[in-house]
């Protein structure tokens, strides 16, 4: 039996360190990256109490296994990959994804973790509305797929 | 003149104009992306134009390509620019 060398996905339950690195572990592997991206307390000078993430999950499945290829194309094949990405409401300190890779050694897993956050933030349909100490509440400006 | 029904669904900052469920667009077999992007303009209110430029309509496989024919009903959606992480 073949074992999935990559999970992409959108949850909306908390998102599990533990599972990630599970992953990605393997006897062949001498080395196992996180990117653990969380909600922090502010954001251009403005004290923020929590972000919401709106996903449209068929696509950003897709997308994200699309990177993944690409990644595995650039970096190695034999990189294990997991990318997570949260959908709903998060306070402070919520972990909003997470980029885990698993290689043999650990310039592949550099070179593929940033890979994959900076092609995340520009390609995947993912959209975040920061709420404010205020009250107030205001969706962030983005990538544009056009 | 056959036609197609295009259901077209909003997210993130385009939510808003979503008043009623998703917009429901009946047009000419054929159309192009253009097409459709500027039947999405004239029914959305006049503070949305800025943002519907810069937003991208998509199927559940794709960002659909500027030169994309629609040659059967649909259901689409608006995109627009993304900020994950």
């Amino acid at each position: 039996m073949t074992v999935p060398k990559v999970l992409a996905g959108v949850r909306e339950t908390t998102l599990s360190i533990e599972e990630a690195s599970d992953f990605v572990d393997a006897g062949e592997n001498g080395a196992a990256l996180l990117f653990v991206g969380r909600v922090r307390n502010h954001n251009l000078n403005k004290p923020v109490s929590g972000v919401s993430y709106d996903v449209y999950g068929p696509l950003a499945e897709t997308v994200m296994r699309e990177l993944c290829t690409e990644a595995q194309a650039r970096f190695g094949a034999d990189l294990r990959l997991f990318i997570v990405h949260f959908k709903g409401y998060l306070p402070i300190g919520g972990i909003s994804v997470i980029i885990a890779v698993g290689s043999a050694h650990r310039a592949p897993a550099y070179e593929a973790s940033r890979y994959l956050i900076e092609a995340l933030k520009r390609r995947v349909p993912v959209w975040k509305k920061e709420h404010y100490l205020s009250g107030d509440s205001e969706w962030l400006d983005g990538t544009s797929l056009v | 003149m056959r036609a197609i029904d295009l259901e077209i669904s909003f997210f993130g900052a385009l939510r808003k104009y979503e008043r009623a469920g998703p917009l429901r667009l009946t047009l000419p077999v054929g159309i192009g992306l253009e097409g459709v992007r500027a039947a999405i303009a004239e029914a959305l209110d006049v503070s949305a134009q800025d943002i519907l430029r810069v937003s991208a309509l998509a199927d559940a496989e794709r960002v659909l390509p500027s030169h994309h024919r629609f040659e059967s009903s649909a259901q689409l959606v608006l995109l627009p620019p993304v900020s994950g992480g």
